[in-house]
């Protein structure tokens, strides 16, 4: 018989945080990225997700050391699809300043 | 190379983009300070007022983590609880039930949550009132920048304010929509500034979430209901001790 895992809901919470803030640099980074890039449109939009994936999957494997149930209640839906729409803002931001930088000076 | 329809002034970048990023940023830090200076300190509670709601907690937690306790244990703590919760000992102050709501509304402490929340509100509200309208009137009348993605047209009248061409690509936006952009995208900048949870606090318009219910604030469910529907919930508790069928457990879980 198997017995539920019992989470102590405060580092639930940390875990998140923590998941949070490598997301915000992510999105921040990709950004940047897309900008200097000159990305436009969809291209701009496949790179956000695939880059953010990537940077997830890597939270995934090196800092939840491939055991994200020990963290995460439900692993998957929170590392990799709640983060997904709402860091979108913070992306578009810096891609649309990136993007005015460099195509204005060119 | 296909000439763009419109070539944009490299100053504008340092005149007009980062200005408002800037300003918006700093807004936001100041913002988040004041808001920590007007908080008033947490009053002191009455000592009954306490006791009722560590009660209730203690309740709670009983439904919760009854499993560690052996059948007995278990019993003369439900019958416990469920005789206190129905009389009226651990009430804060014992009300008439047949009471006028109205007469909530001078209730002093009613009052000193609405300034609160007044308070916050306000926090909310004139900074961002005060820099659209800069921005509005600072930076009205002409193209900005251009957007690395397509709008639809329904776009155009709110990000082309004030540019009077028709017919221009709804890529090409004036300052307020930069703004739009600032405003939904800060969140993460607040938050690797200040730490996740102010920056939270700052994007959420609705700061008051308290961990417990507010027992008898205004707005919040009488004690009386409170306190019985609790004793409902342990009534109907039905025990398993953790050590129900544990040799079993262990046999199972070392594989013998």
């Amino acid at each position: 018989m198997a017995r539920d895992i019992i989470y102590y809901n405060p580092s639930i919470d940390a875990n998140k945080q923590k998941l949070q803030h490598v997301q915000d640099i992510a999105s921040l980074a990709l950004g940047v990225g897309a900008g200097v890039l000159t990305l436009e449109s969809a291209y701009g939009f496949i790179f956000y997700f695939v880059g953010l994936t990537v940077a997830n999957f890597l939270f995934y494997s090196i800092c939840c050391e491939n055991q994200p149930k020990k963290f995460f209640v439900k692993p998957l839906q929170d590392v990799y699809l709640a983060g997904i729409f709402t860091n979108i803002a913070g992306y578009i931001m810096m891609w649309c300043l990136v993007y005015a930088l460099v195509k204005s000076s060119s | 190379m296909i000439t763009p329809d419109l070539l944009l002034d490299p100053q504008l970048k340092y005149w007009v983009l980062l200005p408002i990023s800037f300003v918006m940023v700093f807004i936001g830090l100041l913002r988040s300070n004041i808001t920590f200076l007007l908080q008033a300190p947490p009053k002191l509670e009455g000592f009954k007022a306490v006791r009722e709601k560590q009660f209730l907690r203690r309740a709670a937690s009983f439904k919760t983590n009854n499993q560690v306790l052996t059948e007995e244990e278990f019993e003369v703590r439900k019958q416990y609880f469920i005789e206190k919760l129905n009389s009226t000992d651990f009430y804060a102050k014992i009300e008439d039930s047949n009471q006028d709501p109205m007469s909530q509304l001078t209730d002093p402490g009613m009052n000193d949550a609405l300034m609160n929340m007044a308070k916050g509100n306000v926090m909310n509200f004139i900074p961002q009132t005060v820099i659209m309208a800069w921005v509005n009137y600072f930076f009205a009348g002409f193209v900005v920048m251009k957007l690395p993605f397509p709008l639809t047209d329904g776009f155009k009248s709110m990000l082309q304010n004030g540019i009077a061409t028709p017919d221009l690509n709804v890529r090409y936006v004036s300052s307020i929509s930069w703004y739009f952009v600032n405003l939904f995208g800060l969140r993460p900048v607040y938050s690797l500034l200040m730490g996740g949870s102010e920056a939270d606090a700052l994007m959420s318009q609705q700061q008051q979430q308290s961990p417990l219910p507010n027992i008898g604030g205004p707005g919040g469910p009488k004690v009386d209901k409170l306190f019985k529907a609790e004793a409902e919930n342990i009534q109907i508790l039905s025990h398993e001790s953790v050590f129900e069928g544990i040799a079993e457990r262990v046999l199972e879980s070392y594989g013998v």
